[in-house]
């Protein structure tokens, strides 16, 4: 018997188990705390919640209108994953079709994107956006176009970031399509569009979800864009989420509700998706 | 057979977005960098290299900002390479029950910056935080002031920055050691060799590439760790966390310093690459002795 437990008792289980405590304990917190009023919480914080209490969640809802940031958030990052999946793979098939040193030059000049840090870029998009508004305010030919605080000038902005990131994960999968399958199609007299939407996108498939997922991934979590351009009309759930630390200060239950708010959709994406998550996640990091 | 010119109409699209958001911007940033425009007026004047030499010889909260987010680099480099390699090795092989783990360790990847800072904002906090009422569990008062001593408060943040991303880092090491050949093992095993031997011989020289992505990948990240010290601390107390990122955003945004602000971005983009290229240097000259 004690032998036994000896055996059990190794390195490995007990750091296994406590890192998995570690990872655990403040996201059952969370879950916990959400369903708690904050006095409950004061009192007793590692306390499960019996009964539960949904105040925090009805109040974000009823009181907060966080299902509008919610939707703003949705339509945000299913029309940035599908504009930058559709022009990253038409940019990746045109790389791969022109191959020698012009598809080299342009994969360069897409990839090189990731390696300019989001703070470098910030300060003269801000200017530029301002001086675009003001440009088409003066010109009176122009529509007055708004990009900040619009969801489609967010929407523009993340996709044209992300670009860079996209093409390089499809890039990478498309050139691994043997040349010989386009040069015959091509002999058959097939357009360019044809091959691009028949064969390179359904042979590419994998690589495009796994970048979706990712991107779905990034665009539901930035704060970073939304922080500079958005105000009331295009606040994200992240945004919103970020501002109501200053009105809640320290009522943890009423912010942690919002955070499972915030994660709960991209958790039980990330179980139904696991495998797109893992290989879009990595793929996306081996990029360096 | 040669594509047909029409082939640039599949770039076009993708180009201008990122000419216009992601190429011009960078080139106008160097440009607004010998300036002192505010970001508002319509005015502003050159100031030659002035922005620079003040950055670089006369501004503390600049240099402290430098120095933290080197602390917090070599915080998080060192423990979450050492954590996901050690879980990788532990969680290489397929069962069920390690799966399980995987995915469990894998969770708080998928969790915003946001949520992650004000998780571990109310983890540390001193007066009903769940860490207090743990520590009171074991008879201990009063633990420390997690990120209100200037002390530590960059390594409480940079703490909460490798809970959130070793799972992530150790799903890339499971990839590079499921991609070691078994017999290498077994032969190691026939030869006698023990674990320890094995894991120099075998292991490492061959997953030091995925290692060196591993840490690459993770020194940018403590660079780009803007969302989360900004969502925890703003760079506080006392610009005890104050990083590169924050110091810059909080220049420009805050404080309408535009010109100095895209000064700082461009020592920024030229000291992330250098510290880049000398641990690219250091991992190929470490394999080439190892």
């Amino acid at each position: 018997m004690y032998r036994a437990v000896r055996k059990w008792i190794n390195i490995r289980t007990v750091s296994l188990l406590a890192f998995a405590v570690v990872i655990l304990v403040p996201l059952l917190t969370v879950v916990s705390a959400s369903l708690k009023t904050m006095r409950q919480y004061v009192r007793e914080p590692l306390k499960l919640p019996v009964p539960p209490a949904f105040g925090n969640y009805t109040d974000l809802f009823a009181h907060y209108g966080l299902h509008r940031y919610f939707g703003n958030s949705l339509v945000l990052v299913v029309c940035t994953v599908a504009l930058v999946v559709l022009f990253s793979s038409m940019t990746a098939y045109a790389i791969v079709r022109l191959g020698g040193w012009r598809g080299a030059l342009l994969f360069g000049l897409f990839a090189a994107g990731m390696m300019i840090p989001a703070q470098v870029n910030i300060i003269p998009l801000y200017g530029l956006v301002v001086k675009l508004e003001s440009w088409f305010a003066a010109a009176s030919w122009l529509p007055d176009v708004k990009i900040r605080d619009t969801l489609p000038g967010l929407i523009l902005i993340e996709a044209a970031i992300l670009l860079s990131l996209s093409v390089f994960i499809i890039t990478g999968f498309m050139k691994t399509i043997p040349r010989e399958l386009f040069e015959a199609a091509a002999m058959d007299g097939s357009s360019e569009w044809w091959m691009y939407a028949k064969v390179a996108v359904p042979l590419s498939l994998p690589s495009i979800a796994s970048a979706a997922v990712f991107l779905c991934v990034i665009v539901w979590n930035d704060l970073l864009y939304p922080l500079l351009f958005t105000g009331e009309k295009a606040k994200t759930l992240t945004m919103a989420l970020m501002l109501f630390r200053g009105e809640y200060e320290s009522n943890y239950p009423v912010l942690f509700a919002g955070v499972m708010v915030v994660s709960l959709p991209m958790v039980l994406a990330y179980v139904f998706f696991q495998r797109w998550f893992v290989s879009g996640i990595t793929a996306g990091s081996l990029k360096g | 057979m040669k594509p047909s010119k029409g082939i640039y109409l599949f770039v076009l699209p993708a180009f201008v977005l990122y000419g216009v958001f992601v190429l011009y911007p960078v080139a106008y940033g160097l440009f607004i960098s010998f300036t002192n425009w505010d970001g508002l007026s319509a005015s502003y004047e050159f100031v030659g290299a002035r922005n620079y030499r003040n950055l670089l010889t006369n501004d503390a909260v600049f240099a402290k900002s430098v120095v933290n987010n080197l602390k917090f680099m070599l915080f998080v480099v060192v423990l979450q390479t050492a954590l996901s390699l050690v879980f990788a090795l532990f969680l290489v092989r397929n069962t069920k029950g390690n799966i399980a783990l995987r995915t469990l360790y894998f969770l708080p990847t998928i969790l915003a910056s946001v949520s992650v800072a004000f998780i571990w904002t109310a983890m540390y906090d001193t007066n009903f935080g769940v860490i207090k009422a743990i520590l009171g569990l074991f008879g201990v008062a009063n633990g420390p002031g997690w990120l209100a001593d200037p002390d530590i408060a960059i390594y409480s943040v940079a703490f909460a920055q490798v809970w959130a991303h070793t799972g992530q880092l150790m799903i890339i090491f499971i990839a590079g050691l499921q991609a070691i050949p078994r017999e290498l093992f077994e032969v190691a095993e026939i030869e006698g060799a023990t674990k320890l031997q094995t894991f120099r011989a075998v292991t490492w020289p061959l997953i030091a590439p995925a290692a060196a992505i591993v840490i690459a990948y993770t020194t940018l990240q403590s660079f780009k760790a803007f969302e989360l010290v900004f969502a925890m601390t703003r760079g506080g107390p006392n610009y005890a966390t104050e990083i590169i990122a924050t110091f810059i955003y909080r220049l420009a945004f805050q404080g309408y310093k535009f010109g100095y602000a895209s000064a700082a971005s461009m020592i920024f983009m030229v000291f992330v690459a250098a510290v880049t290229w000398i641990q690219f240097k250091l991992l190929r000259t470490g394999r080439a002795a190892g």
